[in-house]
């Protein structure tokens, strides 16, 4: 039953953005919330938002994976939406347009619930197209290169690297693990699913332990298998898929770089909203 | 080479401060090419004995020597290691990536290899074991054979002179052993590999020229495959069993029949019923 999930929400497909090189994508996205945070007109995210939608089409990725990304935020994109429509109210002369009791709503709140709305359906639109776009393991491996300059103050890169990867590879053979001790104890009587909320999450305790136990006896083995294929750490080590930037890495890092420029030339020029 | 001399390995048990000796006093000597199957009960120290050819256990005494590197010299373990490469019981134990070819070409880079070279092995490894459709895969989406076989690959991909095996068939299928048996055969007889299988399955023995049969952290028997199973007795001393086709051979004899009993495999019997 666990046998064709997929980690994260890489959408596969034979892209352009797809093929960029994980390192352009990391930066770019880095570069793409600084755009939005760049933006303080409401206009002005009509730009992340073409970009978002462009990037989507290159990519061959359907539009309704927006809708996807932004929905486990749903909630706190509300919260924030109401919070900011009766606090953000300490400007001068506001424009009240409804009061009642302490509660009170103005031109300004309203337009700062918007304005904060946007940034976070923005914010999330974006960043989700680096998963989108990219496996966990090409991920790791770029976030790998990218702080390798971290090693000279000893921080563990490689190790953290592998690490990721081990876990990533580990995560379908354990929830196989977990399906089958499951079934395990539901032979010998086990009951999950009657019970309040206190005495379910007891009974899970038969599934953790032998799940923990393994896990550590597999870890044991897995160290083993490592070494006798000369793992020794990171060191010396070299990779079979070099990372290699290509032409089109530069000219993704420029339409960042542009659309940054462009938000804040056009913000300065036309200072409505 | 592999030379084991007077190898001793104790450790302590929980409970009482009693030393248990998992190897007590193994001399082996094995040459290049050959095809060594080490058969015992769980317990006779089979698998710590693998454990101490490529230095993942320390001897309490004695010495492991690989092509005269002694694996108590820390500076010669990732030396040896290229040298000897260990397959273990458990598939998805040895599989460190998600990819296929990337978990082969995890040993080439741990030894530092250029990424063209680790490219051209990575290939080659793959197809010795017939798995080149499965490069782009997921590991945990294949059979328990199939992984077997991509631990094999990424063993192959740093190109030792010696394959151990231990307990490599344990947890697979019929179907599964036969693929890594015949894989292994194959690499020994074509590329002169030397073969080391650890195994409690006595029908598996029949593939090695050479059998090592081990009790209590003790070499019992030491000899060519064919011999050992003239000694159906003193195997079945040591509550270990003659393959079928040998038990045959040998009940055939008892009852009158006229062969001789040098057959060990089915054809082989069948050839020297027919004359």
């Amino acid at each position: 039953m666990f046998k064709d999930i997929t980690l994260g929400q890489y959408y596969p497909s034979d892209s352009a953005i797809h093929k960029l090189d994980p390192r352009t994508k990391i930066l770019t996205m880095i570069f793409y919330i600084v755009a939005v945070f760049l933006v303080n007109r409401i206009y002005a995210f009509i730009f992340p938002a073409i970009y978002v939608v462009s990037v989507m089409l290159i990519a061959k990725i359907p539009l309704r994976y927006i809708k996807n990304s932004i929905k486990p935020i749903k909630w706190i994109i509300i919260f924030m939406f109401i919070l900011n429509l009766f606090l953000s109210t300490n400007v001068e002369n506001p424009t009240v347009v409804f009061e009642w009791w302490i509660l009170r709503i103005t031109h300004e709140s309203i337009y700062r619930s918007i304005y904060i709305t946007l940034r976070l359906i923005t914010l999330v639109a974006g960043t989700s197209l680096m998963t989108l776009t990219t496996t966990p393991i090409s991920l790791t491996d770029g976030l790998e290169r990218l702080l390798a300059p971290l090693k000279a103050i000893k921080f563990p890169v490689h190790e953290l690297a592998m690490m990721m990867t081990i876990a990533l590879r580990f995560i379908p053979t354990l929830l196989e693990e977990v399906d089958k001790i499951t079934k395990a104890q539901l032979a010998r009587g086990a009951d999950f699913e009657s019970g309040s909320i206190i005495k379910r999450a007891k009974s899970m305790i038969p599934i953790l332990i032998p799940l923990f136990i393994s896990a550590f006896r597999r870890a044991d083995e897995l160290a083993m298998a490592m070494e006798s294929r000369c793992y020794h750490g990171g060191e010396g080590r070299t990779k079979m898929n070099v990372l290699k930037f290509h032409i089109n890495d530069l000219y993704a890092i420029l339409v960042m770089i542009g659309m940054c420029a462009v938000i804040v030339v056009i913000q300065m020029l036309l200072p409505i909203l | 080479m592999i030379e084991i001399k007077d190898l001793v390995y104790e450790y302590m048990t929980d409970e009482q401060e009693n030393k248990v000796a998992a190897l007590d006093g193994v001399s082996l000597k094995i040459e290049d090419g050959e095809f060594v199957c080490i058969v015992g009960h769980n317990g006779s120290g089979k698998s710590t004995l693998a454990k101490h050819l490529n230095g993942l256990l320390q001897p309490t005494s004695g010495d492991v020597l690989i092509d005269n590197m002694n694996t108590k010299d820390e500076s010669k373990l990732l030396d040896i290691r290229q040298k000897i490469g260990i397959v273990f019981q458990n598939p998805d134990n040895q599989i460190v990536t998600t990819v296929v070819e990337e978990d082969v070409a995890f040993g080439p880079e741990n030894i530092g290899i250029e990424s063209g070279e680790i490219r051209r092995r990575v290939d080659e490894s793959l197809k010795l074991v017939g798995m080149e459709k499965y490069a782009k895969n997921a590991p945990h989406m294949l059979s328990g054979g199939q992984k077997q076989r991509i631990a094999i690959a990424g063993m192959l991909a740093i190109e030792p002179d010696i394959l151990v095996l231990d307990e490599a068939t344990a947890m697979l299928d019929p179907i599964g052993r036969k693929e890594v048996l015949n894989i292994v055969s194959e690499l020994n007889k074509k590329k002169h590999m030397t073969v080391i299988m650890i195994t409690q399955y006595m029908e598996e023995a029949v593939h090695a020229s050479r059998l090592i049969v081990m009790c209590k952290g003790k070499v019992m028997m030491d000899g060519e495959t064919r011999e050992i199973f003239k000694h159906g007795a003193q195997l079945r001393e040591l509550s270990l069993d003659v393959p079928d086709i040998v038990a045959l051979r040998d009940e055939l004899i008892l009852n009158g029949v006229k062969i001789s009993n040098n057959a060990i495999t089915e054809t082989e019997l069948a050839e020297e019923l027919c004359r």
